[in-house]
């Protein structure tokens, strides 16, 4: 049974069912986390070391949640933050500069055991991948995700004409990726 | 031959036709009570919404990048079998492995920061010289009563008469006064106009 956001709440400040409410919080969001990062990362064993490493993070930090926002907001920005952050920390290991990106991330999906699309499927990856990390997540968030540029704003604390922007130039951009090969 | 069918008599045509299957029907999975499984309120109104914005998706993308608008939002990527299962419980796992280091961590982190580590060092501080200076006193009794003893021992070897005349001699030098201190008590007589006579009668 999925209990609301504001139920699970409840439940986790409860001691005796703290427990219990973070299983099925665990069990709501993770896949809509994974998926998120996973097009981050692109890696499924990255993946999951940053989707455990999330809901660790939501574990110590729960109980100072305040509602102000959402709880899946809050639980996409953690993902998200935690994602860049690991992304930068792999490419710093691999001695790869920060800002280009491509190279480096498209052979995550080559060695990646768990990647079953075709070449054309992978195409539209790679020219995704032309794109700087942030506007990369814009991109993912929006065009697979089908979110909400308000959510986003949520998301990502970026304001809905940035984003818009933002989207927008991605496009473009991956329409001459697409069009040149 | 032609019948007409009559809607509101076809439930009743049901009981009687077939009794167990018109009792089915009341619980069917699809069948709202409060006890079954229903749709919230407000999913029809947000799945029309959610379709909508779909569909301005798909036209934002089509007018912009017509290449692109040919791929479809396809999930290439797949995921090991009963990942989703399991995950819930490694995390669990997890959680539980971190808490019983970490609290080893935390109070050796604690035991470093300046607020702790000031008055924890001053409290070992005076406990190592507190037990240093105990020590030390603990040794000195020893040494002191062997000094006792000794002069003790060489007291036992002279002569009760000759101790006697030693310590008289020693009071009457101690009442002879110095020169120095003489002049100075007059002198005080003096300042004070204080009678020596009357010194003597007190």
């Amino acid at each position: 049974m999925e209990l609301s956001d504001k139920e699970l709440l409840e439940q986790f400040r409860n001691e005796q069912t703290l427990n219990y409410a973070f299983n099925l919080l665990v069990r709501k969001y993770q896949k809509r986390l994974y998926w998120h990062i996973r097009k981050i990362l692109l890696n499924h064993d990255d993946t999951d070391d940053v989707l455990q490493n999330v809901f660790i993070k939501v574990w110590r930090n729960l109980y100072k949640f305040k509602e102000e926002s959402q709880l899946y907001t809050w639980l996409y920005r953690i993902a998200t933050n935690e994602s860049i952050t690991f992304l930068n920390q792999k490419k710093k290991r691999a001695g790869v500069p920060l800002d280009d990106v491509s190279a480096f991330l498209a052979s995550n999906i080559e060695s990646d055991s768990y990647y079953k699309g075709e070449e054309i499927q992978a195409k539209l990856q790679k020219a995704i991948l032309t794109l700087p990390d942030k506007q990369r997540i814009v991109f993912n968030m929006k065009y697979f995700d089908h979110m909400k540029y308000e959510e986003m704003s949520l998301i990502l604390e970026t304001s809905v004409g940035a984003l818009k922007a933002s989207y927008h130039h991605a496009v473009k951009k991956i329409e001459i990726q697409l069009t040149k090969h | 031959m032609n019948k007409s069918i009559n809607i509101s008599d076809q439930d009743d045509d049901l009981t009687e036709l077939a009794p167990q299957l018109s009792k089915l029907r009341t619980n069917s999975l699809f069948h709202q009570t409060e006890k079954s499984h229903i749709a919230s309120d407000d999913y029809f109104d947000s799945l029309t919404i959610k379709i909508q914005n779909r569909i301005d998706d798909f036209e934002d993308i089509n007018a912009e990048a017509p290449v692109l608008s040919t791929f479809s939002a396809y999930n290439a990527f797949k995921v090991p079998a009963d990942y989703f299962d399991e995950f819930p419980t490694r995390i669990q796992q997890r959680i539980i492995d971190n808490k019983s280091s970490s609290t080893f961590l935390e109070w050796i982190l604690l035991l470093i920061k300046p607020r702790f580590a000031v008055p924890v060092l001053t409290v070992v501080f005076f406990a190592a010289a507190g037990i240093n200076f105990m020590t030390k006193n603990a040794e000195l009794p020893k040494a002191e009563y062997a000094d006792e003893i000794s002069v003790e021992e060489q007291l036992s070897t002279i002569d009760e008469s000759t101790l006697i005349e030693s310590l008289t001699a020693e009071s009457t030098e101690d009442e002879t006064k110095s020169p120095a201190e003489e002049q100075s008590i007059e002198n005080y007589l003096l300042d004070n106009n204080i009678d020596e006579s009357s010194l003597t009668k007190m």
